[in-house]
């Protein structure tokens, strides 16, 4: 066979929906590209250099009599924004507000919290899920996937390199979903087999679908689109492609009717079915959805969207009402970052890095704030405030 | 090789530049082989065009930190082709273990639209991810086998073999010029 026939019979061979598909490409591509960021002249390795900064800023500050306030500045300069908080905070995490446990990551790892506040490290894991009912955790680090009891029994692990990350647990207990670079894998609970179900996934998207009769996972692709996937038929229920912003968060609601889609600037709501129900703008002012996740009963979500001018709000909104209706929940200086709510769906948990503290909202009217202060210590006895808060990675049922 | 020009290093400056015209530029000349190529590895359209648009993705998130003296193109084609047979051996696995293929319903259907489309994609089918990937490099964007080697981090020899044994299949599957 001649090469120049086999180079005609390739050039040849269009693929369906070339134009379409450059169409599509381009308008991500395009939204994509900041000409601010890629003018940014190349050259001096800048973290180095404001950790220098620091340094003798710090220097500066022993040394001089109006030590304190230098000290602060410096603290603004590499990034650990601090605001007052609530003043009515509590000085530990003594207890939770309803029943059930907390699953918590930190910079010291994860902690499993229990209802009575007493903590118990199951290791240097960066990431962590619970098994529906809360026998099980499944942990990573590095490139290993770790499923252990919550007191730290290891049953099995398995490793792919380079890095296992953002593991769920499905709702049956049978599955487990995870990513390994782009690609999204899913392993049985048990530990096999494993093997690789979507080629190219934002990491982190995936939810299982809940309540449903089959192992029915959602992610998002980097090119704006989201999935739903039949893991055991290896088959895609529905796609919608072409989303002007790529989703980087997925939750379902509860009885399953509900997939919201978190985009850096706009939500999306979805049925079961695939269809796009409508879709939210930042509500109330603000510039960036930071995240999101539904109520336990019904179709409301709450969800953390920060203000240009330096605020994070927490509001809570109806799948079957949006664009309309947004309840502020709170509003607070600097960075809020996650929501959590409780087993009993009673008490919202949001962090608030900013202030170093966490927030316990009685819902659904906020009759009740419970401050929690100093909670980078909480989860570093002894550690200093390094920036690194800890978050909430999942708030499970009783034991 | 294909033509990587002063225009191309060009273009690359002027997109680093902040030039969307530039950029679009790059993007016209390079989408139709890369989507082209990613998709006569795995054979489905969807995946195709995803492995093609993450590619550009991570270019042009990339696009302030790439260094002008290197081609654009081979580093590009590196990333679809290696997404596009990590894709395709995923997919044998799948198939391998009882499940049907996973993707995708998609509005478009997953045909080629001329007969000699179906029969080189039929005859490329039969073919494993990783000779597909070495005759598509070759054949279609016009890498030399040295070039593939170092696209793959393959041994030269095994990219030769790979080009013989999977262009001798094609051609029995092809049969005689005249029938294509």
């Amino acid at each position: 066979m001649t090469d120049e026939r086999v180079r005609r019979l390739l050039r040849r061979a269009a693929p369906p929906g070339e134009l379409d598909a450059e169409r599509r490409a381009w308008a991500i591509i395009r939204a994509a590209y900041d000409p601010a960021t890629a003018a940014r002249p190349r050259a001096w390795p800048t973290r180095p250099l404001i950790a220098l900064a620091a340094v003798l800023a710090l220097v500066a500050a022993a040394l001089s009599p109006p030590g304190r306030a230098v000290g602060g500045w410096v603290r603004d300069a590499i990034g650990r924004e601090r605001v007052a908080g609530r003043p009515d905070a509590r000085a530990a995490l003594a207890s939770l507000p309803a029943p059930g446990r907390l699953l918590v990551v930190s910079r010291r790892g994860t902690w499993v919290v229990s209802e009575d506040g007493s903590k118990r490290r199951l290791g240097a894991y960066a990431d962590a899920s619970w098994s529906p009912r809360g026998l099980h955790v499944v942990l990573v680090r590095g490139p290993r996937l770790v499923a252990s009891t919550p007191t730290g029994e290891i049953r099995w692990t398995l490793t792919r390199r380079p890095r296992v990350l953002a593991p769920r647990w499905s709702p049956s207990g049978f599955r487990i979903a995870y990513g390994v670079r782009g690609t999204l894998r899913v392993v049985n609970g048990d530990g096999e087999p494993d093997r690789a179900v979507a080629p190219l996934a934002v990491p982190g998207s995936w939810a299982w679908a809940p309540g449903a009769d089959r192992h029915l996972l959602a992610y998002a692709t980097p090119g704006g689109a989201v999935r739903l996937l039949d893991v055991d038929a290896g088959r895609a229920r529905w796609a919608v492609r072409g989303l002007e912003q790529p989703p980087r968060k997925l939750v379902w609601s509860a009885d399953g009717k509900r997939l919201v889609a978190l985009a850096d600037a706009v939500v999306y709501v979805f049925d079961a079915r695939g269809r796009l129900l409508r879709s939210q703008p930042p509500p109330l002012g603000s510039a960036q959805f930071v995240d999101t996740e539904f109520a336990r009963r019904g179709h409301a979500f709450a969800v953390v969207a920060r203000h240009m001018a330096g605020r994070t709000r927490v509001v809570l909104l109806d799948a079957e009402r949006v664009p309309a209706g947004p309840r502020l929940v709170f509003n607070g200086e600097g960075r809020l970052s996650r929501v959590s709510w409780s087993p009993d769906g009673r008490w919202l948990l949001v962090t608030w890095p900013s202030a170093d503290q966490w927030l316990f909202l009685r819902m659904p009217r906020v009759g009740e704030v419970r401050a929690i202060a100093d909670i980078q210590r909480e989860f570093d006895p002894g550690g200093g405030r390094t920036g690194t808060a800890p978050r909430p990675v999942g708030w499970c049922c009783a034991p | 090789m294909p033509g990587f020009g002063r225009g191309e290093a060009a273009l690359v400056r002027g997109a680093q530049a902040g030039s969307v015209a530039d950029l679009e530029a790059l993007f016209r000349e390079h989408w139709p082989r890369a989507y082209r190529a990613a998709y006569l590895v795995v054979h489905d359209a969807a995946a195709a065009e995803d492995i093609a648009q993450e590619a550009f993705l991570a270019a042009v998130r990339a696009l302030g930190r790439f260094d002008r003296r290197r081609p654009f193109g081979p580093w590009l084609h590196r990333i679809v082709v290696n997404r596009a047979i990590d894709w395709a051996r995923a997919r044998q696995l799948r198939r391998e273990v009882g499940d049907e293929p996973a993707d995708l319903p998609d509005p478009a259907p997953a045909r080629p639209r001329n007969p000699y489309s179906a029969g080189v994609i039929a005859a490329l089918a039969a073919l494993s991810p990783e000779h597909r990937a070495v005759i598509v490099l070759r054949h279609l964007l016009e890498y030399t086998p040295g070039e593939i080697a170092r696209l793959l981090d393959l041994p030269r020899g095994t990219v030769n073999s790979r080009l013989r044994r999977g262009l001798d299949e094609l051609a029995e599957r092809l049969g005689p010029e005249d029938a294509t």
